[in-house]
């Protein structure tokens, strides 16, 4: 969705201007306002903004020009900065040239490498398919410099010309940061030119937007998309250096870096170069500010963190609410729902079986299990908010921190009633996250859930009264039963965990249920019919908050003493691409992602060599970057094949094609497989057949 | 959401790194040491779990394999694992090798738990351990010995800052969490080593602001020192997040508040204390004039190879600087491990192990080599026995109460040197200067 600008430069500069004279006056600090004072936090923050201004930069043009919002645009200057100390530190090579080589010669070949092996599929797929390759992509590309350059090792890039530079006022710039500042806006306006005066920009940003008509005026879609990764990577390795001398060379400090860039790209709609770079400054002058005369201690210590996710939430509210579009073509998910007294079947199977399995496996191995479901049921209130309903949002661990809150505060000796008292209090947060929603839509939606995630870790959640005290929450007992025997909690992990599953089938077969996917298929539809999707995104928000409410109250249960560096917004992150992995329209993708996690954790325990160590880096990121191969998941992938098994099922009945010519079009699709089933039956001549 | 834990502890990963890298040279080394023996005519018997006639199991949990950072506890394990070689060198312990079983907590709630839970099984204790995110004590509180009774599983751990191994009864860590979990309340715990010197030094009333890294169990760190500062009659001018991974940029503003409010004192528990050094430099700070402060985290090799403008930073804490190789134990601990391997809570980790050393001697000495039971190891620990570890931790330490005993060192020529006291092997010690502050909760 394209949203047309109607904030302009104007405002956003007399908003931001408004703020810096505010926290200037407040004076809460014990540093006078003085011109000189005020002079010096200008500097520091243009500096500051100048570094977010890259980064962002980098973003904006990856999305004009591939159309992907990469999340993985700080991984890749992470990797490129230590592939460029490495070759001026570890190699001896001369700065200039080591940066000509890394910028113009490595990191763009990488980028085409990415675009063909990574993202060429993710850029066909649905949003959440696309945000979550590149989430896979940031999380593999981590291990991987993690395990190549031993973290242990400190290492560090120097300023360029030594650290000599000028004075301004009582300020002194390094020449370091007067040249990341220039560059800052050098690349923004010629990669504006670029993008807006040459052919073939215009002819990559075409691509973006219809590639097929694009190519039918002589665009090379396939080659565009490769060199705007290989622009952007490039981009990425420009700031990754720059800004490397300014952070303590870590893995997650140069990745994380991006996240403070999103606003800046955001204020510049993902596409005005020259308002990315205004946004980046305007972050470095408000986080300069508020350090430079506002006392952050107690409570609002995470403040001056907060201010880019702050920003890129006041941002996003300040968009225009998004069109109904009519006639938009969604990703076809084609995926069959079970009759209930099938769910109902499998879900006490599932129960009898796990519970039998593991009652002789050792404790550790119970435990592993354990938190397979709880991280399974932590994901399954985003099946019906992603999957069924289209609302992208990405921030599982907010809500489950706020059971793990109530558990912690007021259920310590571990009644169940907690889990109800915490899926009651995570409405109105709930109710929070869906005011973005009806405002909002796709990828503008996706990164307002992610603002609401690290607001909730860095404002919330680490609060006094919520998760930083030191309670341990008791496991309870519960009609003679004591779960604080692991394989007991196990079963009522289990248990609560089918019983989610068959629930959430019985929503999804109900008219809410079918609301939500109407909703996602065609807005434009169910508006014309006088639904009203405001009440059923405030629904599908409630019950994905309260579910996972009661997820983190029982991983509290669990854990004994949970803490808010648990409920992270990357964390969040990382566990919706486990989710896309496993098949996010499906209860069982939940199940499938949960066990997945526990797995990989497993695993190197069990079998401990090098080459789980390495598989325990880059393996599990690694097969995550395969979900845009299926965007049904391997859950979908799975059902199916068992599905042969089941004799009632169609599946299962091999003479017959495996669809009904008269549904054809209607709810059965014209795919190879089912054109190839009726090949057959028909017995056509090979000629005649369906391609392989 | 396995690797999502570890990865949404990213922050704490942080914090933690730089007091695992880097090491120094090896002096000579020095003799080893004797080791606790039985005679040859008492028949040993398997006593405990993890006891054996021949093999006494020690255990390890330390956070290794984590996808962020691997290695990160690593010194921790080979500290323990070297003690136990040169332990075997001389003869063993108790009569019998020691065998080094290492679990991996990997920086994960539930692998920590089930670190703990497998050296119930096998081990007779775990020694010299940090699972940094264990937050539940129930694997070491309800762990079992050989005669079926729940002892609890006896940890004398160099690292009990997470709450589950702070919070667990058979839990004697050297190194605290700042909050006592295992008393009613939870009160926080301030240890000011070395405030009286920073004081002096400065030769007038601090006026001190705490730099903080943001992340949760920091924050509260910061919060509770601020107030201690403040019962002192320090003045104090807040608390300022600077967190481990930010722009040195963003150190711009803080300096310029140095500058202005006359701020004499910098406090950091965090490792960002040195990109903030480096911006007071550049900006024409007067460094002479500031007293520049970390905890521990910051006395690693590591962090003054990452922040060579860090010259002139105090650390003060419990462990004799490992520059000190006159002392003993701080030879031995150099000469046995690897430079690369070395690092302050490596060091911890070898003196607790020297300590459980001291404690198996004493238990033999008391009951016999056949008195090895977690019971009677966890009765004697009761009795609150001090150690000092061959001279890396002063004779008057007892592990599991909060150390009154600390050396301040400084950051000098890419080394940290001890100041206060500048004598080898001395510890300066004040039984006022851990303050109890009452929890808000």
């Amino acid at each position: 969705v394209r949203l047309r600008a109607r904030v302009g430069p104007g405002a956003v500069i007399g908003v931001g201007a408004a703020a810096l004279l505010l926290l200037a006056l407040s004076n809460r600090s014990g540093n006078p306002l003085t011109v000189g004072n005020a002079l010096s936090a200008l500097i520091a923050g243009v500096a500051l903004g100048a570094i977010y201004s890259l980064a962002a930069t980098g973003l904006v043009v990856t999305y004009t020009t591939s159309g992907i919002f990469n999340f993985a645009q700080g991984a890749i200057g992470m990797l490129m900065a230590f592939i460029y100390w490495q070759l001026t530190q570890g190699l001896g090579l001369p700065q200039i040239p080591a940066l000509i080589v890394v910028v113009l010669v490595i990191a763009p070949a990488a980028g085409m490498l990415l675009e063909r092996f990574a993202m060429r599929r993710a850029a066909r797929s649905s949003l959440v398919v696309q945000l979550m390759s590149t989430v896979a992509l940031t999380v593999f590309l981590m291990g991987l410099a993690a395990w190549i350059w031993n973290q242990n090792e400190g290492r560090g890039i120097p300023f360029l010309f030594n650290g000599l530079g000028f004075s301004l006022g009582e300020t002194f710039v390094p020449w370091h940061r007067a040249i990341t500042i220039g560059l800052g806006v050098a690349v923004a306006i010629s990669l504006r030119l670029f993008l807006q005066r040459s052919r073939l920009g215009l002819s990559m940003r075409a691509v973006v937007d219809s590639p097929s008509l694009a190519a039918l005026h002589g665009a090379r879609p396939e080659q565009a998309s490769a060199l705007a990764w290989a622009i952007s990577s490039a981009l990425a390795a420009l700031a990754g250096i720059l800004i490397a001398p300014e952070v303590l060379m870590s893995v997650d400090g140069l990745t994380l870096l991006i996240v403070n860039a999103f606003a800046a790209a955001i204020i510049g709609r993902l596409r005005n170069l020259p308002m990315t770079v205004a946004g980046g400054l305007l972050i470095g002058l408000l986080t300069s500010f508020t350090l430079s005369f506002v006392n952050t201690s107690g409570r609002w210590t995470g403040l001056p963190q907060s201010i880019p996710t702050l920003v890129l939430f006041a941002a996003l509210l300040l968009f225009p609410a998004a069109p109904i579009v009519a006639g938009r073509r969604q990703p076809r998910v084609h995926v069959r729902l079970p009759a209930m007294w099938e769910a109902g079947v499998l879900a006490l199977a599932l129960v009898i079986v796990v519970a039998v399995l593991t009652l002789p496996l050792p404790v550790t191995a119970q435990n592993f299990i354990t938190t397979g479901l709880v991280s399974a049921l932590i994901l399954l209130p985003l099946v019906p908010l992603i999957g069924w309903s289209g609302q992208v949002g990405l921030a599982p661990l907010a809500f489950a921190g706020i059971g793990a809150w109530i558990m912690r505060d007021f259920a310590t000796n571990g009644n169940l009633l907690g889990l109800l008292g915490g899926a009651l209090i995570a409405i109105p947060f709930g109710i929070v996250m869906a005011l973005p929603a009806i405002r909002l839509e796709g990828l503008y939606f996706a990164l307002a859930s992610v603002a609401f995630a690290r607001g909730m870790e860095l404002l919330f959640l680490p609060q006094p009264d919520v998760l930083a005290n030191a309670n341990i929450v008791q496991r309870p007992n519960l009609l003679g039963i004591s779960f604080q025997d692991t394989h007991a909690f196990l079963v009522l992990a289990l248990v609560i965990l089918a019983a989610e599953m068959v629930g959430l089938v019985a929503i999804r077969r109900s008219t809410f249920g079918r609301q939500m996917v109407a909703m996602r298929d065609s807005p434009a539809a169910c508006t014309t019919t006088g639904l009203d999707l405001r009440k059923l995104k405030l629904g599908v928000f409630c019950l994905s908050a309260s579910l996972g409410a009661v997820a983190g109250g029982l991983m509290a249960l669990q854990q004994g003493t949970p803490t808010a560096d648990e409920f992270t917004m990357f964390g969040g992150l990382t566990s919706v691409m486990f989710l896309v992995l496993g098949g996010v329209t499906l209860v069982g993708g939940a199940l499938f992602a949960g066990s997945a996690g526990a797995l990989f954790t497993w695993l190197p325990t069990a079998f401990p060599s090098a080459f789980m160590t390495a598989f325990n880096h880059v393996g599990p990121a690694g097969l995550a970057s395969a979900v845009s191969r299926n965007p049904n998941g391997a859950a979908g992938q799975i059902g199916r094949n068992l599905a042969r098994l089941l004799p009632w099922r169609p599946e299962a009945q091999a003479k017959r094609p495996a669809a009904d010519l008269a549904r054809l079009g209607l709810d059965e699709p014209f795919s190879g497989p089912t054109l190839r089933a009726i090949d057959a039956a028909l017995a056509l001549p090979a000629e005649f057949r369906a391609s392989q | 959401v396995r690797q999502i834990r570890a990865l949404g502890a990213s922050a704490l990963v942080s914090v933690l790194l730089a007091a695992c890298g880097g090491g120094r040279a090896a002096p000579a080394a020095a003799p080893p040491p004797t080791a606790p023996t039985t005679s040859a005519a008492q028949n040993l018997e398997a006593t405990e779990i993890g006891v054996t006639p021949t093999e006494l199991h020690v255990a390890v949990v330390a956070d290794v394999d984590t996808p962020l950072s691997p290695g990160l506890s690593h010194p921790l394990v080979v500290a323990v694992q070297k003690w136990g070689d040169r332990v075997n060198a001389a003869g063993g312990l108790a009569g019998r090798k020691v065998v080094i079983d290492f679990y991996d907590s990997k920086l994960n709630p539930d692998s920590s738990s089930n670190a703990f839970i497998q050296a119930c099984q096998n081990d007779f204790a775990t020694v010299g351990s940090g699972a940094f995110v264990m937050l539940n004590p129930d694997p070491i509180n309800s762990c079992v010995d050989k005669a079926a009774h729940a002892t609890g599983l006896p940890d004398l751990a160099a690292l009990a800052i997470s709450q589950g191994q702070g919070a667990a009864k058979s839990n004697f860590g050297l190194i605290l969490a700042g909050q006592d979990y295992k008393s009613d309340g939870a009160p926080y715990l301030v240890a000011e080593y070395g405030w009286d010197f920073y004081q002096k030094k400065l030769g007038t009333t601090p006026k001190a602001l705490v730099i903080n890294p943001g992340t949760p169990g920091q924050d509260v760190g910061a919060r509770v020192t601020l107030q201690a500062m403040d019962k002192r009659g320090w003045t104090t001018a807040g608390t300022i997040v600077y967190s481990d991974v930010a722009p040195q940029s963003e150190a711009t503003p803080i300096v310029n508040r140095i500058k202005n409010e006359g701020i004499n004192l910098v406090y950091s528990v965090s490792v960002g204390v040195g990109k903030i050094m480096a911006e007071a430099k550049i900006q024409g700070v007067d460094m002479s004039k500031v007293v520049w402060v970390c905890t521990s985290q910051c006395e690693t090799p590591g962090f003054l190879k990452q922040n060579p403008d860090a010259t002139g930073l105090y650390v003060s804490q419990l462990l004799t600087p490992p520059s000190d190789t006159k002392v003993q134990g701080v030879a031995n601990y150099v000469n046995d491990v690897a430079v690369a391997d070395q690092s302050a809570n490596g060091e911890a980790a070898y003196g607790t192990a020297l300590a459980f050393q001291e404690l198996v001697g004493q238990l033999v000495k008391d009951k016999g080599a056949n008195g090895l039971t977690r019971q009677n190891l966890l009765t004697l620990m009761a009795s609150k026995p001090t150690v000092s570890a061959q001279g890396i931790l002063d004779s008057k330490t007892v592990l599991g109460s909060p150390t009154k005993c600390w050396v301040t060192a400084q950051a000098q020529n890419g080394d940290y040197l001890r100041v206060d006291p500048p004598d080898s092997g001395q510890f300066r010690c004040d039984e006022a200067v851990v303050v109890v502050l009452p929890s808000t909760q």
